[in-house]
């Protein structure tokens, strides 16, 4: 097999190192077609995110370490002893490597959903800058779906790995759709806003804000299209909201027991509190009642855990996903390599057959032509199929390479151009 | 010919389904423990398929029988079980998260057994159960009984799905069950649903009887034991209706009442081949 790549992620480099090795999106084909001008690359791929930036390579030979460690420098812009820190994976290596990064198993965040989208685009980039190869072409987009079936069967992606998603998604588990719910916001600080707007992002619209500072709560309010109540908030407000959030920085209970004791006791739907206040805002007895469900930062940090415990679990799985699909491509690649040597055994016989045909037609009646070529295709075609399953059987001992090259040789057409370029193929592979 | 069509309904087929619904029982077990949503769905049709071979079934001894599959409580036991594996796909297709299919599996797989292990075979049926009011009757009852019992399955996941809220556990259940607005949604319609089908029943029921002049004193007996069933099922409905409760106490009651109504119609059915013969 003929891939390389050399990389640096979150775990080989600091931020400052992975931030010089970024390369900007626009920047991207410059790169790419750089390394394709190099005399030893047929193809090449760049994975460029925040947490890494990798460069893919079907090379016509295997580089040497310390020349490719040089290429990758020069390409990201990084100086020669940067390179030391790159990891270098080859063959059937490199393409698990890029399997487990699609999968998200290689990511910072396990099972995290951008990574896929990120090699999607480094593919669809190197494909619009004409820079990748037909081997790098099948990697990348098994690569793709390898990730995709990695999330269909397992639950790597499921469930939020942040405090912040984590409130959304406990909200989600209670009321399935935000947009049709109603907010109330006490406090209009930082917190607030960015709980509104991963709320927003969540589908929710209609809002209203509790500040101790009216002007401030007028501002947010309008700036989020909602309205405004008094602080502390009344009955009534806990009679109209569905979601509470509290991020006040006040020093004791905002919403105790007893000041919402009698609306909420009197509800018949769910009221759900999300206390992002430290210390708290919202008085811990108040979810006790019924219908009110009261969540705390820590409480979050719980889910957040539990859900990082489960992503774990399913990165086993996830792992023998992409061995099988490692297999996968293994397999293909074998086909592959003896794919223009089976091609050109076929032209060979097609050739003897239709001359033969066409020599021995005098011989027939027309009506018998028909069931001639007929027949000959099928003696053709079973004599083709023995030779390529012998051929695969071979594949298993690493043999194939020795057969494609005998079939080449025994099977040359006046073309010997293409031959010569078959033979050469697989010279390098039997060379590698 | 006619010994091996009586073997194929009433020991091969039934045997035949209990092993697949066991058998989709553990696979939705694995699935539970190992989410994987391909297989998921995989689950899902080969429950269609055996609902199929189930509804095939049942036509082929409606025929062979003259009659619907309700002559034995045995019968009415598998019958029953059909309705409810019937409601449970009809109601799964609209909630996205399917893990709820257990609980309806779990008491298919008990009907399939009861019903097996009480006799398919009509040797004396009650004399009314062969005229056309009680297989009407008995179907709307039983289609009834078939979507309160789905009611009570989403009341059921509310309630663990509260639980699991309310003690910030977090745990499988958390992740799994459909969100709690939607079992509320789910439980309401299969309420609504169920009681319609339970009127109809009761209501068709008196025409049943009336038509039947020479009904025996059982009949009538089940006659108040359906308007007592009816009494609970309106009242469930229109507490739901009218939001006499929270939601989370609506859902145990619920639980609660579509045990009751179920354990009123396995007590009327009983009254009706048991009841007559003290």
């Amino acid at each position: 097999m003929k891939l390389e790549m050399i990389g640096l992620n979150h775990r080989a480099a600091n931020l400052t190192l992975r931030e010089r090795a970024a390369i900007a999106p626009e920047s991207l084909p410059g790169v790419l077609k750089r390394a394709v001008a190099h005399p030893n690359i047929e193809g090449a791929a760049i994975l460029s995110t925040c947490n890494r930036a990798e460069l893919y390579l079907s090379p016509t030979f295997h580089f040497d370490q310390t020349e490719f460690r040089l290429l990758y420098c020069d390409l990201f812009g990084l100086d020669p002893q940067d390179g030391e820190s790159a990891y270098i994976h080859r063959d059937s290596m490199a393409v698990k490597h890029l399997f487990r990064v699609s999968s998200g198993l290689d990511s910072q965040m396990i099972g995290e959903i951008q990574i896929l989208a990120q090699v999607k685009s480094a593919y669809a980039t190197a494909l619009e800058t004409a820079c990748t190869s037909a081997i790098l072409n099948r990697l990348f987009t098994h690569a793709i779906s390898c990730g995709k079936l990695v999330r269909t069967r397992t639950a790597i992606s499921q469930g939020a790995v942040s405090v912040a998603y984590a409130a959304i998604e406990v909200a989600q588990r209670l009321f399935n759709k935000l947009d049709t719910k109603k907010i109330l916001l006490v406090g209009a600080g930082e917190t607030s806003a960015l709980a509104a707007k991963y709320l927003a992002d969540a589908g929710a619209c209609t809002w209203r804000v509790s500040n101790r500072t009216q002007s401030r709560a007028e501002a947010f309010a309008c700036k989020i299209g909602g309205s405004t109540t008094t602080f502390p908030p009344t009955n009534d407000d806990f009679d109209w909201a569905d979601i509470v959030v509290c991020a006040t920085s006040a020093p004791t209970h905002i919403i105790t027991r007893a000041s919402a004791d009698s609306a909420v006791r009197a509800r018949k739907r769910p009221l759900l509190f999300l206390d992002l206040a430290v210390p708290r805002d919202v008085d811990g007895a108040l979810g006790e009642c019924e219908e009110v469900y009261l969540y705390t930062v820590d409480d979050f940090q719980e889910l957040v855990a539990a859900n990082l415990r489960a992503r774990q679990k399913e990165a086993l799985r996830a792992e023998e996903i992409v061995e099988r699909e490692g297999e996968t491509f293994a397999e293909w690649y074998r086909q592959n390599r003896i794919a223009p040597s089976i091609q050109q055994l076929q032209i060979a016989l097609e050739t003897i057959r239709t001359s033969e045909v066409e020599q021995q037609s005098h011989h027939f009646h027309e009506t018998d032509r028909v069931e001639v070529d007929k027949f000959s295709r099928s003696l053709m075609k079973r004599v083709t199929s023995l030779i390529v399953a012998n051929m695969r059987r071979a594949s298993e001992d690493g043999k194939d390479l020795d057969l494609a090259r005998a079939i080449a040789l025994a099977f040359a057409g006046k073309d010997q151009e293409t031959t010569d370029k078959i033979l050469e193929k697989l010279s390098h592979e039997l060379s590698h | 010919m006619e010994d091996k069509l009586t073997m194929l309904l009433y020991n091969l087929l039934p045997a035949f389904l209990i092993l697949m619904y066991g058998g989709l029982l553990a696979f939705w077990a694995i699935l539970y423990h190992n989410p994987d949503e391909l297989l998921e769905r995989l689950a899902t049709r080969i429950g269609w398929v055996t609902l199929g071979v189930y509804a095939i079934w049942l036509a082929t001894l409606s025929i062979a029988q003259r009659q619907i599959p309700i002559l034995t409580a045995g019968q009415i036991s598998v019958f029953l079980g059909f309705l409810i594996w019937m409601d449970q796909l009809f109601l799964q297709r609209r909630a996205p998260q399917r893990i709820l299919v257990v609980l309806p599996l779990i008491t298919v797989v008990v009907l399939l057994l009861v019903g097996f292990a009480g006799g398919l075979r009509h040797a004396a049926a009650p004399e009314q159960l062969h005229s056309a009011w009680s297989a009407v009757h008995i179907i709307l009852s039983m289609a009834g009984v078939a979507m309160l019992f789905g009611s009570g399955v989403y009341g059921t996941g509310s309630v663990l799905l509260k639980h699991e809220l309310k003690s910030r556990r977090f745990g499988r259940l958390f992740s799994r069950l459909p969100s709690m607005d939607e079992m509320h949604r789910l439980r309401a319609f299969a309420l609504y649903f169920g009681w319609s089908l339970i009127t109809a029943s009761f209501a068709s029921s008196v025409v049943f009887l009336f038509s039947a002049r020479s009904g025996s004193p059982s009949f009538f007996s089940h006659l108040h034991e359906m308007f007592a069933l009816w009494v609970v099922a309106s009242l469930l409905a229109l507490s739901e209706r009218l939001k006499w409760f929270g939601d989370q106490k609506q859902a145990r009651l619920t639980v609660a009442l579509s045990a009751l109504i179920i354990l009123l119609i396995a007590g009327s059915v009983a009254q009706i081949f048991f009841g007559g013969r003290s």
